[in-house]
Order: C-alpha cells, then structure tokens, then sequence
C-alpha cells in the first residue's frame, strides 16, 4: 500500500515516480486525508513502460496512464468518502461526551446542539503502550492555558486514543465556550476544530413546532448523560428538559437517516416493578457468552443488561437488572477492562468508591433481581469489590497494563494519572 | 432655488471637499486604540474576545519574530503560561483572540520577548443579572412538584448553579439533596433558562430515594427557593437573592384532563383570543410546546401564546382573524402539569410491560361563530 492524497486536483503532487521509475513521496499536508491508494506495482510498470518502448506505442502509454488514472481516482472516491466526511467547521455548540470510533475518529457529544459531530483527528499512528502519567492539579494548569481560573472550568469527558494512546479531553467554561484539548505527557495542546473533516447526526426530538416564549428563547433543552462506539454504531443516552424518560439512541456509522430508538424497560428491584422512566447515567458495552450487551447503570443504580443486537427502532426492549450497588449513590463513569483471559466492569460513584464486578460473574448470573432491597441502602445481585479508591471522577483504558483517571484528591486537588492495573485487578 | 446657481464644476468640488472632510473623521472615529500606544479591548456580544495590541508597542520587527515573541498570560503570577489563541498580524496591530473569550475581573499581561507591554483588567458588565421569573409563578404547589424553571435577564455562567440555589423549610433549615444534580445542568441555548428538576426517585413512591429520604415537599409546609449570588457571563453578579416562596399542597397523581378545560371561544371575523383555563397549574414549557391550535383542514394557526399567571390557562390571538368553523387544540400526550403527570399517564404510574404510550387522542374542538 502507497499514501495517497484524498482529493484528487493533484495527485502527482504527493506521490509520483522517479527517473528510475522509483515511487517518491512527498509529505502530505495536514488537511489532506492518508488513504490507501494504487498499489505501487502498477504505477510502477506504467512507468517502466512508458520508457522503454518506442514512441508508436505513445498511445498505448497513454491509455494505460489514463487507466491508472482512472483506478487512482476510483480508490480515491471511495477511500475518501469512506466515513461521508466533509471538509468545514463544525457548529460544536457544547462539548459533553467523548467517544473514540475506528481510524481515529472521535466522536463529540453536544448537548446543547443536540447533535453528535464524528471528527477525524488524524491521529492515528499506533502504539501499544502510553507512558506514565501524573498531571496534579489539572484543572488550574488548564484553567491557567484558557486564561481563566479552576472553578470557571469543568472536564466534561475524557477519552483515550486506542491507536496513539493520546488522551482527548473535553472541557466547558462558564462562558459557554467548549473546549477540546489533547493531552500527552505533560503537554496540553487544543484540538483544532476549524476547518476539519467531519460529519454530524441530530439526536434531538426535533419539536412539532418551533417551540420559544414571548422573548423568542428556546425552551427545549437536551442533555447527553453517555456516549459510547461498540458494534459500529454511536450509542447515546440523554435526557430531556421536558420528559423524565431515559431516552437511548443507537446510530450506525457512518451516519446515515438512520436511528434506532429503543425504548429500554429495567425492573427496578427498589421499586419492585418494572418501569422505563429513568434516565441511563453511564453505559459501556461488553461481551458476555459470545453476545454483546449494553451495560448500564441507572441513578438509582441498579445495573441492568441489554442485549445489543434487540436493540431496535420502536423495540421496547426488557433489561436484566444483575445488581443492586445501593441508593443514595449515582454512578458517575464505566469502563470495561481485560486482564489476562478476565474482562472486568469497573464503575466510579458519587457516593461509593470505586467498583469492581467480574464480567464472568454477570455471564453466571441467571434471571434478573426482582425482590426490592430490604435493607436500607443495601445492594444485591452479582458480587463485586470496592477498591480503596473515591471521588473518581472519569476513567478510561489507557493501554493494557494502565487505567486513567481523573480524581479528586482528599485535600481538594483535581489530579489526573495513570494507574497501573495490577493495583486494580 | 439657490442650487440651481451653481455649476456643475463648483458642485463636484463641495461633494470632493466634504467627502474629504468625511473621510478624516470617519478615520478618526474607527478605533482610537489603532492609532494610540494603549492595548484595547476587542468586545464581541459583551464579551472581551480578543486584544488589540498596536505594533508600535513592539518596534520594527519580522512577523515571524512576532509570533514567537509575543504572547498573553494571566497576570496573577511570572509562572503563568501563554495562553492558548491566536495570533492575526496586521500592519499596525496584532489582535490576540484567545481560546475562549477573557474572563471579567482577570487581568492579563501582553508579554514581548520576557518584558512587559501592558496589563489589561477585563471590566466586568455593570448591569447585573437578576432573575425574571421562577416557574411555576403559582404560589401553592403540589407536594409532588417534579421541574422548576428560572429564567433570567441576560446569559448566565453554566456549571455552578446548583450550589447558589437552595430550598428552606419552615424553621429555615436547607431541605439537602432536593434538587437532581445533573452533571450538565439544562441551560436553554441562550443560557437565561435553568430547568431543575427536583430528585424523582424521592418524588416516585417506593423507590429508595423516597423511602430512605422521604419526599423533598411535604403537604402544609411552606418553602422558600433562593437564589442568590449567580453570576452573568460577562461576569455580573445577582445584586441581591431572589426568594420564591411557595405553599404546598397535597399530591397530585392525576392526569390533566382536557375534556374539563374551559375554552373561551373567540367570534368570527375578529382577533379575539382563544382562552383556554386548565383549571390547575400545567408545565410551562410543555404548554408552549405541545399545544397547537389547528383549523377543519388540521393547518396549524399561527399567533401569539400567552400564559396565564400561575400556568392555569393560555391565550392565544392569532395573526389573522378567525373564520367561522370548528377548529382543534391539539394536544400531544406528553404535556403535563407541575407534577409530571402527562395526558397519557400519571408520573407515580409503573409503565404498562410492552409499551407506555395509549394512543389515545386528547384533542379538544371549539367553534367560531
């Protein structure tokens, strides 16, 4: 495979052939996308052709040199659109979840715009692992690079590159201003968005009428709680202003008209009834007996079970509810994380340390929990382990020996590093 | 008639002499921070988006030694690093636009190859921001009261509201936890509405929220919502609290019924308002949202919807006079009242397995005559 440009006004720029009918290349500008383009060899027997015969056989060069045009521009179409990128700025309204796709594509979360933006960074030189990390004080060093103080800042998300291991965080300011910075080492960089290759979905339920009071201001507001890529498909929860529902939508990507809507029933063992109006706070996914399953946890934190592939448009879909981790508590972040031949769900609270449940211990538990806790802010269901770690605010897998996280410190201090997975699993 | 004295020549001549005359002071009023020594302040919105830093400030020098050589930081300490933005280079000035726009009350400092050029203190807005309305305006509400809405009078900072509102009891004590703390608090595009919603799993009977810590309202006791201290975007702060005080009543579990509505139907020919009571108090936002008025050939009619003090009823004048005929309020299930119960089924209710929409059809029809 050679690179190639992704547009086609000069194709010869980037990659042409030597005298000697060697392939040069030229480096390719930031803007431009890196492709899988002709293989050398043909480029390389036109070229060999063309000086080595007679000038009778002009024309036959000729035709071959417009095929190979032709197939160069063939690739090129299809490589290019691959993901139904185009070039602009995106109208990021407000950044509040991120989430990495395939080749480097990251998905942004915008509440505010009730839209989700996919973005191709063009990060995507691989490395196996991510040097360690310890930044304290995080959110003063970037409040300090914004020229603004800690408190008028919050980070919304944090995600790790799974190809370059480079840490992607998403910060709001008071102002309203989002914010994408790209962290690795000790380096903080912002993420350009202006003139980019992108594309964009709606989310929002678009109002039957143009919905504004007297002063013309809008009155829907839509809140993005999680986002997720598995399956080859963005998968979003939110919630609105208006309805007190969990709404969850599951988008094929490339983003086409399509969305799947589910509506997701749990049973909620507090309740002691089955019911669909909680909002999901945090979801990931993982595999459990060979199928992949939505693994979300509610505000009341029970942890339910979704099998991915019933997750249809108008499917009113029955979770499996494994586990009660205690009220009073909100789940704040998810992440799955394998060790060895054991996958692992380890979930930050609000109110709890950090959890972790074995991932085999879900696939052996049969049936779904349907007694109501007895004991105050008891739990129930598969067990797990609180590990000695609180006020974990966001968390995501660096590499396969370390797990980032975003912490606050007990004297106050936001702290963001890297922990080494032995002292977790 | 005086002008048609002059000339043609001499009339060429006044336009040339006032253009010039025009153009200098049109010159002259552009921006005074170009042709001084002083770093301005870009202002876009009300917001200070970027500084403008006249290049005489930094003598004779290559652009590229500009953008090495330049840079802003916060000026609370020698250690602050550059701030992130850009820097566009003009003839005269450099304008730096920062990442996000500059926080009022921060100072900056304009750094050029290690020394100094200049502070600037960004001004914070002398208007503050005050609180226009709290939503819903009716003094009593049910003890299941689930959203309240606070709008304000300009944009307001994001990420901070919950810790400057609070709800007190009778002997003044907070009620803790009564508000759902969402991560991303619902601002409206223009951040001057906040939608809170008060905790449902303590509001939901039998959860164990509401088990473990009760109800947030209870029945017969009075509350008083503050708010205080919220700080606009361009860095006002609320001069004083606004309080809210609201009477509870018991709980509401029941659907608004349309069918009971009072509907004041206007006359033909004229722009008399439709006036609907709902008799209780309905979610303001979803009244603006899921009510339309439709004519026989179910075209939605457009005009101006007022609200009711209290949300108990609406008015809607239309742009053009009504004609004689029955027309619909069309009504989508999911409007609600104060306590989150909407037309298809009540908050407290467990969804039916299978599904947790009827189907059925609220509307209500009315005739002009």
């Amino acid at each position: 495979m050679i690179n190639t440009y992704g547009r086609l006004a000069s194709p010869g720029v980037c990659h042409s052939l030597s005298d000697a009918g060697n392939p040069v290349t030229a480096t390719c500008p930031d803007d431009y996308e890196t492709q899988p383009g002709i293989p050398t060899f043909i480029l390389l027997y036109i070229s060999k052709y063309l000086n080595n015969t007679p000038m009778k056989k002009t024309y036959y060069g000729g035709a071959l040199a417009c095929i190979a045009i032709l197939l160069l521009v063939s690739a090129n179409l299809r490589n290019d659109n691959r993901y139904g990128f185009e070039n602009g700025t995106p109208d990021i309204q407000s950044i509040n979840g991120l989430a990495f796709g395939p080749d480097g594509v990251l998905f942004i979360g915008d509440s505010k715009s009730a839209t989700i933006f996919a973005i191709d960074t063009k990060d995507k030189q691989s490395v196996t692992t991510a040097p360690e990390l310890e930044l304290k004080n995080i959110d003063q060093k970037i409040a300090s690079l914004l020229g603004t103080e800690a408190k008028n800042i919050s980070i919304q998300d944090l995600a790790v590159n799974p190809l370059s291991k480079k840490i992607y965080c998403a910060v709001q300011t008071n102002g309203g201003t989002p914010v994408l910075l790209s962290i690795a080492g000790d380096q903080i960089q912002p993420v350009n968005l202006k003139n980019i290759a992108f594309s964009s979905v709606s989310i929002g339920n678009a109002p039957a009428e143009d919905a504004k009071d007297q002063r013309g201001r809008s009155l829907r507001v839509w809140a993005i709680s999680d986002l997720a890529f598995a399956d080859g498909s963005v998968m979003v929860s939110g919630l609105s202003n208006q309805e007190f529902s969990s709404t969850f939508r599951k988008i094929p990507f490339p983003f086409t008209d399509k969305q799947e809507e589910s509506s997701l029933e749990i049973y909620h063992a507090a309740h002691g009834k089955y019911e669909t109006y909680a909002p999901i706070k945090t979801f990931t996914t993982a595999v459990l007996n060979g199928k992949t399953y939505l693994v979300a946890s509610y505000t009341c934190t029970p942890l339910v079970l979704f099998p991915l592939d019933e997750l249809k448009p108008g499917k009113h879909v029955k979770g499996r509810t494994v586990a009660e981790f205690g009220a009073g508590n909100t789940p704040i972040d998810m992440i799955s994380f394998r060790k060895g031949n054991e996958s692992f769900l380890v979930m930050a609270n609000s109110s709890r340390p950090v959890m972790r449940v074995r991932y085999s211990s879900i696939e052996t538990f049969e049936g779904t929990l349907q007694e109501p806790v007895a004991e105050s802010y008891g739990t129930a269901g598969v067990d797990f382990v609180t590990l000695p770690v609180v006020n974990v605010l966001q968390m995501d897998v660096l590499d396969s020996s370390k797990i980032l996280v975003l912490q606050r410190k007990v004297n106050g201090d936001l702290d963001l590093y890297s922990a080494a997975s032995d002292r977790w699993f | 008639m005086v002008l048609t004295k002059i000339t043609g020549k001499q009339r060429i001549m006044f336009h040339f002499r006032w253009s010039l005359i025009l153009s200098f002071s049109l010159i002259a009023c552009v921006d005074p921070a170009h042709t001084t020594d002083t770093i301005s302040i870009e202002w876009r919105e009300r917001r200070a988006t970027g500084l403008i830093i006249p290049t005489t400030l930094m003598g004779k020098m290559a652009t590229d030694s500009i953008r090495t050589l330049l840079h802003v930081h916060l000026a609370s300490g020698a250690n602050e690093p550059p701030v992130f933005g850009e820097y566009l280079i003009a003839s005269d000035s450099v304008v730096f636009r920062p990442l996000i726009p500059f926080t009022p009350g921060l100072e900056y400092d304009v750094r050029f190859d290690a020394g100094s050029l200049g502070k600037v203190k960004i001004p914070a807005a002398a208007d503050a921001p005050a609180v226009v309305a709290v939503l819903p305006s009716s003094d009593t509400v049910p003890e299941n009261l689930l959203k309240v809405y606070i709008q304000f009078s300009k944009p307001m900072r994001e990420g901070v509201a919950i810790s400057h509102i609070s709800l007190t009891d009778n002997a003044g004590d907070t009620v803790p936890d009564v508000f759902l703390d969402l991560q991303t608090e619902l601002w409206n595009d223009d951040q001057t509405m906040l939608t809170l919603w008060l905790d449902p799993g303590r509001i939901k009977r039998g959860l164990q929220p509401n088990r473990n810590m009760g109800a947030p309202l209870l029945h017969g006791n009075a509350y008083r919502l503050t708010i205080a201290g919220m700080e606009a975007m361009d860095g006002g702060t609320m001069r004083r609290p606004f309080i809210k005080q609201y009477w509870v009543a018991g709980r509401d579990s029941l659907s608004p019924t349309p069918g009971r509505w009072t509907i004041a139907a206007p006359e033909a020919n004229t722009l008399q308002p439709l006036g609907i009571s709902f008799h209780e108090t309905l979610d303001y936002a979803l009244v603006m949202e899921a009510i339309s008025i439709r004519d026989a050939a179910g075209k939605p009619r457009s005009g101006t919807l007022i609200i009711d003090p209290g949300e108990t009823g609406m008015q809607f004048t239309p742009d053009v006079a009504w004609g004689q005929g029955v027309y619909t309020i069309a009504l989508q299930p999911r409007l609600e009242d104060a306590a989150g119960n909407n037309l298809d089924r009540p908050f407290d209710a467990v969804a039916a397995s299978g599904g947790s929409k009827t189907g059925k059809n609220f509307d209500v029809r009315f005739k002009v005559e």
